[in-house]
């Protein structure tokens, strides 16, 4: 039941530099042209710069591609425009200078201009296609490293690029939401002793709300779509995915012991389950500077905590019994605010009106949840009235949407 | 009107010909002339419906589809086999449009649906057709494809010892949240044709001819879209799907179980059907940026071409790309394909369709993929493919919930021929 990580695309993603100069050596010099090309758009000038790197690299023999990056860079003579930038990194299979002669060949007969074609050690050709403005440059910098660098004329995008997080930047923000986790898990493990006690001594309600209470700190720590790995299957994992289900030795942890206190499940079967809880829930605290996340996956947190509660907390996927669909998308709401203070540096000096949306969204949608509070506790989700539910449901779709432009703002610069 | 309405009645008893003659009630049964062509047929119109093997599988898919899972009701193996008559005659019949109907029907007799023939039914009976497809039912490409679970050969039928070796009930996999109501079955049938109201006059007639015998037990309807604007057709992640798909030519190596492969005589010719309904988390999918969706499927959204490539048709080049730098390797297409030698042999031959129905319980769109792809083998094709699938960050934005394996049969040889008639006899 190991639920898959979602991928963290900055490999090879659309990253933006608005400062020319982090580019380094990959920017292909470009002067004002003297016919304008027509105005190329980003998506257009993707489809060019795929045909250039294939008809590139098909005539030179033997590389093979290393690594990719792409950039959007502000050109110099034109304010608000941008040029599309890739760097494709090659290794040839041998260790002799790369044959050069085929596309040198093609380019000429193609009517490219040849702007620099310096032969030997620190080889360089790079030429300009008249007819749209693209430069296109094959250097070998060492026997096994050889660029092709591609560079579109100057474009207008869509939206104005904003400027690339610094993977520095980011490990700050993962260090503190670190430290976040590691004061919840804290807590946890003295709910988990709580829970022990509880189903040790045989009182069932003292048992089930001592459940909740540990249930709602896990959810706190705001585990979304495989973060902390194989831990969080031990402890919050679920049986759809078990061959035998809900039977299934594999499932473990919090949501095992809540469908034993509402199955009847006697101390003795349950106690052992709990101590299993305890004990993996100790191996993560022990491991948890390996364990947290990469910065690269914390801004996708600022929605996927909430996407998971919408798919599994509001449709039932979670409800062993307790019912605390309602309770737990709560405490995922109260995740989602202490990662978005983690991230509200970097957030406001891109987009200074994407978190007071987002605290507006989340306030909504908590209104929304403690109106379907009953007396001290929740209704499950399936007993709320359809005017409730609807209310929910379209509070949480709201913050949803405004959540997911974190993502997109935050990419890293480099590779 | 009420003369018209009549006529319609009898020109649509060729529609009603086929069960009737399995019915067999009282002496000759009743053909009518192959039907004549009407508005909307063109050639091509109708998809061959004897052969070694059945249609709808290298058939080009229809436009439209309903994945129908039924269970037998019968108890007996006599009664099982007026089922597969049954079913035989009332493809044969709407699949072709009337022309078989011309010489004796021989398939035996079934006294299933002594309904359908208003020449032996009581005065004042229904009309024998659904009337969906007005008075001339047109053929539309309509394939019809009948395929069996291991239910089937459970201790019922007696049928234990001829089930066919690669035959299981469909396990569960890691990222599915499978509801039992939308599991396996002892039968499936793939109706496809051009047109959605061919597709369920189709399903109504074959429910309502096995009434009482076959009983439903899910069905979901799927659809195809046009070129958009042009190629292969996108799925419901906007994204074109189909693209890559072993063609007629590797049906021997990879799709048609011939002799010589372990099972048993009656299934030559057959194949391994597996269905999937996987519903598409499509508003989480909206919510993340186009470069992270083309990293998840390995191709570009608008065009369709590989991420190493400029259009749809390319072929990836995975050994130019070893470390992923432009199609991760965790990719769904470099995953699901890695196009190796080793790997040839796990292709399988994929006919999906995508559906689109309600709402979930949240209020977002109940909306996905009917997967189903059929192959010689599960275990070395699909399920081999499905495990490499394991870690495809694809699986956060989509739901296995229903499905099941299944064999579909060989095909009806001959017009006195019917379905599972070399299993059952
Ligand atoms: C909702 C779920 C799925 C979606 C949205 C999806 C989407 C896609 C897309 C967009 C492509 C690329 C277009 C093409 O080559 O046809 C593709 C290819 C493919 N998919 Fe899926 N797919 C899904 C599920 C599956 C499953 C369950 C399997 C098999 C276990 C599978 C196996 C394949 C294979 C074999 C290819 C062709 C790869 C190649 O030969 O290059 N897919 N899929």
């Amino acid at each position: 039941m190991s639920v898959p990580t979602r991928r963290t695309m900055f490999a090879a993603a659309t990253a933006v530099l608005a400062v020319a100069a982090a580019l380094g050596a990959f920017l292909l010099p470009h002067h004002a042209p003297r016919h304008p090309h027509p105005m190329l758009n980003e998506s257009r000038a993707q489809e060019l710069t795929d045909g250039y790197r294939r008809d590139t690299v098909a005539r030179i023999p033997g590389l093979r591609y290393t690594d990719s990056f792409r950039s959007l860079v502000a050109c110099p003579a034109e304010p608000g425009r941008y040029t599309l930038s890739s760097r494709y990194d090659l290794s040839p299979d041998s260790a002799a200078p790369i044959a050069l002669a085929a596309v040198r060949g093609y380019w000429r007969h193609l009517g490219y201009r040849i702007v620099n074609d310096t032969p030997g050690q620190n080889s360089q050709l790079l030429v300009e296609n008249p007819g749209d403005g693209f430069r296109i440059s094959v250097s070998q910098r060492t026997a096994r490293y050889v660029r092709l660098a591609i560079t579109s004329p100057c474009l207008v995008p869509a939206a104005p690029p904003v400027a690339l997080v610094l993977s520095q930047d980011l490990a700050t923000a993962r260090e503190a939401y670190q430290r976040y986790v590691a004061g919840q898990l804290t807590q946890l493990a003295r709910e988990v002793a709580a829970l022990r006690t509880a189903v040790g001594g045989g009182a069932l309600a003292r048992a089930r709300a001592a459940w909740l209470t540990a249930q709602l700190t896990w959810e706190h720590v705001g585990a979304a779509y495989g973060s902390f790995g194989e831990f969080a299957d031990a402890i919050d994992g679920l049986p759809q995915g078990l061959p035998r289900g809900t039977a299934d030795a594999r499932f473990t942890g919090l949501h095992r012991v809540e469908y034993g206190l509402w199955h009847g499940e006697p101390a003795a079967r349950l106690l052992p389950i709990v101590d299993a809880l305890a004990a993996d829930l100790a191996r993560l605290r022990g491991t948890l500077p390996q364990e947290t996340p990469p910065p690269t996956d914390l801004p996708l947190r600022a929605h996927e905590i909430l996407e998971d509660a919408q798919r599994d907390h509001l449709t039932g996927l979670t409800d062993f019994g307790g019912g605390a669909g309602l309770a737990e998308t709560s405490a995922d709401v109260d995740a989602t605010e202490a990662l978005l203070d983690v991230l509200a540096p970097l957030v406001d000096a891109r987009r200074p009106d994407l978190l007071p949306a987002a605290h507006a969204g989340l306030d909504a949608l908590r209104q929304a949840l403690s109106a379907a509070r009953t007396g001290g506790g929740w209704s499950a989700p399936v007993a709320l009235s359809p005017a409730r539910r609807l209310r929910i449901d379209a509070a949480l779709g709201g913050a949803l949407e405004t959540l997911a432009g974190v993502p997109g703002l935050l990419e890293v610069a480099g590779s | 009107m009420s003369v018209s309405r009549r006529d319609a009645i009898k020109r649509l008893t060729a529609g009603a010909v086929g069960a009737a003659a399995v019915a067999g009630i009282g002496g000759e049964p009743r053909h009518l002339a192959p039907r004549a062509a009407v508005a909307g047929d063109a050639a091509g119109d109708v998809a061959p419906f004897h052969g070694p093997h059945q249609a709808g599988v290298l058939t080009p898919a229809q436009r439209n589809a309903a994945f129908a899972a039924f269970d037998v009701a019968a108890t007996s193996p006599g009664a099982l086999r007026d089922v597969f008559r049954a079913l035989t005659a009332r493809t044969r019949e709407l699949a072709s449009g009337g022309q078989y109907g011309a010489g004796p029907d021989q398939s035996g007799s079934a006294r299933l649906a002594p309904r359908d023939d208003p020449d032996q039914s009581p005065a004042g009976s229904p009309p024998p057709d659904s009337g969906v497809l007005g008075p001339d039912v047109p053929t539309d490409r309509l394939t019809v494809t009948v395929s069996v679970g291991a239910s089937l050969f459970d201790e019922r039928f007696g049928l234990a010892a001829r089930k066919p070796v690669r035959l299981a009930t469909m396990p569960t996999f890691a990222n599915d949240a499978l509801e039992p109501d939308w599991c396996h079955g002892d039968l499936m049938l793939q109706l496809c044709a051009d047109n959605a109201d061919t597709v369920h006059h189709a399903l109504r007639d074959i429910t309502r001819h096995t009434r009482g015998a076959l009983q439903p037990r899910y069905r979901l309807a799927g659809f195809i879209s046009p070129p958009r604007p042009s190629g292969a057709a996108r799925n419901l992640m906007g994204f074109k799907d189909g693209i890559a798909n072993p063609t007629a030519a590797d049906a021997t190596d990879l799709v048609w179980v011939g002799a010589g492969r372990g099972e048993p005589d009656w299934a030559t010719g057959g194949t391994y059907q597996v269905v999937r309904l996987i519903r598409m988390l499509t508003e989480f999918w909206d919510r993340i940026t186009l470069s992270e969706q083309e990293a998840i499927i390995g191709r570009r959204r608008d065009s369709g071409a590989p991420l190493d490539g400029t259009a749809e048709t390319d072929v990836p080049d995975y050994e130019r790309d070893p470390a992923g730098a432009l199609i991760p390797l965790d990719a769904h297409i470099r995953l699901a394909n890695p196009r190796t030698t080793a790997s040839a042999p796990n292709r399988i031959l994929r006919r999906g369709y995508n559906y689109d129905g309600g709402l979930l319980a949240n209020g977002n769109l109940d909306a996905g993929l009917i997967f189903c792809c059929y192959q010689q083998d599960i275990r070395r094709q699909f399920e081999t493919v499905q495990n490499r699938l394991a870690d495809d960050p694809l699986n956060d934005y989509i739901r296995p919930f229903g499905g099941g394996y299944f064999y579909a049969l060989p095909g009806v040889v001959s017009p006195q021929d019917w379905y599972a008639r070399a299993l059952l006899s």
